[in-house]
């Protein structure tokens, strides 16, 4: 997806060196330098920068031996070290990165640093969030014996993370890995959601993601014909509404504020449920966190002509990225304009019920 | 758009530094995403 959609936009690339879930792409002329930060923007693509060269040694210390005499001369104020996935995201066992590995790269790093550089022999020092600008070492780790030396700027939240995956504090206990994905979502879109704010989520069991809006101090509403984990159904800014999100009279969202959904049904059918909710008269949801399902890879064709559908309901800002915690899935923020993110407007509904 | 074109540029200067470290080598970019068949590999 990824490799046909730079070579219909980026003629004059070349897809060269590759492993599964790894690409790079080399141009002739220095100035389609600029192309690559657009072409960075397709949301299948977690991370992305230039390559400066490949690490091929047998030993982490040589590598990392490799690593500094090339990154010594180099302009950098943050280090992230980051392993390529290994397993497809509709793998049961998928998880983002690999930190013991990481950790383990980092650590011959650190232990190899130039006098010049002593401050990085401190491993804390690394895959740290980048500051807003920073140019960023990429040290990503592509096979037991293999690195690949790269760089961008981190610009976008995203950009700021290493390897496109923010660091996650997990809750004990987790009620589920919806946690996680919500965690992300909210991290990434930057929608301005406040302590008080009353929230709906459609598909909610058994509560991962109400666990985390909850977490926040939001009310939320959770509608789910399942069951709820019972720590979610008894807390006090909590509703479980046994129905379907179909089900439910347009009434009950009517001091609703932000709508998330996450359903195991095909995209349109996830849009249908919530456009006859967002497009009634008494209703006012100014932003929508939607997880739409890829079961089949075709329906990623589809993808355009369903965020243009939520820009028709009246939200003009609509981003859509695959998470890291996603799996054969998108993440889609909406916003009624993009200044709301910006600046969040005061609340006008606050407390529990 | 300005912002993207100031980063290139900055960008630019970036590479300038490390393209005297392997000046034959010409610009490579990378993209990482979950494998699957979203990366056709």
């Amino acid at each position: 997806m990824i490799k046909s959609a730079v070579a219909q936009q980026m003629p004059a690339w070349n897809f060269a060196y590759s492993r599964p879930g790894f690409l790079t792409f080399k141009a002739a002329e220095p100035m389609e330098a600029e192309a690559a930060l657009i072409a960075q923007q397709t949301p299948f693509a977690r991370s992305g920068g230039w390559t400066i060269d490949r690490i091929v040694a047998e030993s982490a210390a040589e590598r990392a031996a490799q690593f500094w005499a090339m990154a010594a001369e180099l302009p950098f104020s943050a280090i992230h070290v980051w392993q390529r996935d290994h397993v497809a995201p509709d793998r049961s066992n998928f998880e983002p990165g690999n930190p013991a590995a990481a950790a383990e790269a980092v650590a011959a790093i650190a232990a190899a640093a130039p006098d010049s550089h002593a401050p990085w022999r401190d491993v804390a020092a690394f895959n740290r969030t980048a500051g807003r600008g920073q140019q960023v070492l990429d040290c990503i780790l592509i096979d037991e014996n293999s690195w690949c030396l790269g760089r961008h700027r981190a610009d976008r939240i995203e950009s700021r993370w290493p390897g496109g995956v923010p660091a996650l504090e997990r809750p004990e206990p987790m009620v589920s890995r919806a946690y996680l994905k919500m965690a992300e979502a909210l991290a990434w879109s930057r929608l301005p959601l406040q302590a008080g704010d009353r929230c709906v989520e459609i598909g909610s069991a058994p509560g991962g993601a109400s666990q985390c809006l909850l977490e926040r101090g939001l009310w939320v509403m959770g509608i789910d014909p399942a069951d709820m984990d019972p720590a979610i159904a008894a807390h006090p800014n909590f509703v479980h509404v046994r129905k379907r999100g179909a089900d439910l009279k347009r009434s009950a969202y009517r001091s609703i504020r932000w709508l998330a959904a996450d359903m195991n049904i095909v995209p349109a059918a996830t849009l249908d449920i919530v456009e006859a909710i967002v497009t009634h008269r008494q209703v006012q949801i100014r932003g929508l966190l939607l997880t739409l399902k890829l079961r089949d890879w075709t329906l990623v064709d589809e993808i355009p002509a369903q965020l243009d559908r939520i820009r028709s309901w009246g939200y003009r800002d609509v981003r859509t990225r695959q998470l890291g915690y996603n799996r054969r899935e998108i993440c889609v923020a909406a916003l009624k304009s993009r200044a709301q993110r910006r600046s969040p407007v005061r609340r006008k509904f606050s407390g529990s019920s | 758009m300005r912002k993207r074109l100031l980063a290139g540029a900055r960008g630019m200067k970036f590479m300038a530094r490390f393209a005297m470290l392997n000046p034959v080598s010409p610009v490579s970019f990378y993209l990482h995403s979950p494998p699957g068949s979203l990366v056709d590999v």
